[in-house]
């Protein structure tokens, strides 16, 4: 998977692994096999719960905080590594 | 004409099934043995325990049926040799605009946050901050309920049919999920 990675000040660049390794730990595949098309409902079979689970494990991971409205917008991997990145990126640096 | 005719008949039925004023009469019932219980709410439920006027309810909180209030901890009956009539008791508190899924326990010392959602069949003890998803036995917390509302807002089976009559919904509902004849 490609690594976009957008620099943060003092915090490391943003970076999609993170964020695969913890949807690969809760569909239970390596992340190797965790592509951003791959639609989060359809493919994975999560349900409401398991997605603010998964939005949840990723803001603290990330220690960012994902905007509602745009966390109810995620369909795939790729939107989840979207607003993450976003997140990521609007966390203010000092 | 005929449509009409059907809802009217249908809302006259939901009504003979659960009484025009179900709702109110629980809640006045309720009230009466003690809970304290804020304005608009939904209350499926009277079991309440054996201590109703320890548990205090916000406004437009919703609890579904099954769901059950326990205000005391009977398992100080360990002691009971040494202390006969010993009984440990427990405050309930939830919060303002809080759905109570059901066949929920909601325990004694419990206090549940505003704007929370319990999912069906939680055991609950203990504080749940404002704003949270709780499910399970014991029930910890798994999100946030404004991320969940947000969700379900989006989502393709949410739908406003709650004024419809039963048919019309049954209808709706049918070709909805792809399962009319």
């Amino acid at each position: 998977m490609i690594d976009d990675r957008a620099t943060q000040g003092s915090r490391p660049p943003f970076s999609n692994e993170p964020v695969v390794a913890i949807i690969a730990q809760k569909v239970k595949r390596a992340a190797a096999d965790i592509r951003p098309d791959q639609a989060l409902v359809e493919d994975f079979g999560f349900d409401s719960i398991d997605l603010i689970q998964l939005v949840m494990a990723v803001e603290q991971a990330l220690e960012i905080k994902i905007d509602d409205k745009g966390a109810a917008r995620i369909r795939t991997v790729e939107d989840l590594l979207n607003v993450s990145r976003e997140a990521y990126c609007a966390v203010p640096t000092h | 004409m005929r449509k009409l005719l059907q809802r009217a008949l249908a809302r006259l039925s939901r009504m003979l099934e659960s009484g025009p004023t179900g709702n109110e009469a629980v809640i006045a019932r309720l009230r009466a043995r003690g809970v304290r219980i804020g304005e608009g709410c939904v209350i499926y439920t009277e079991s309440f325990s054996t201590e109703p006027y320890l548990v205090t309810l916000g406004d437009r909180v919703a609890i579904s049926g099954g769901t059950k209030f326990v205000t005391h901890d009977a398992s100080v009956w360990l002691m009971r040799l040494e202390r006969p009539a010993v009984q440990a008791f427990g405050t309930i508190t939830v919060g303002s605009n809080t759905f109570i899924g059901e066949n929920c326990i909601v325990l004694a010392n419990a206090a549940i946050g505003s704007h929370c959602i319990i999912g069906a069949g939680s055991v609950v003890r203990g504080q749940i901050p404002d704003n949270s998803v709780v499910t399970g036995n014991p029930a910890s917390v798994v999100g946030r309920a404004s991320l969940l509302i947000e969700m379900l807002r989006e989502g393709r089976n949410t739908m406003d049919t709650l004024t419809l009559g039963s048919e019309e919904r049954r209808e709706r509902l049918l070709r909805h999920f792809g399962l009319l004849q």
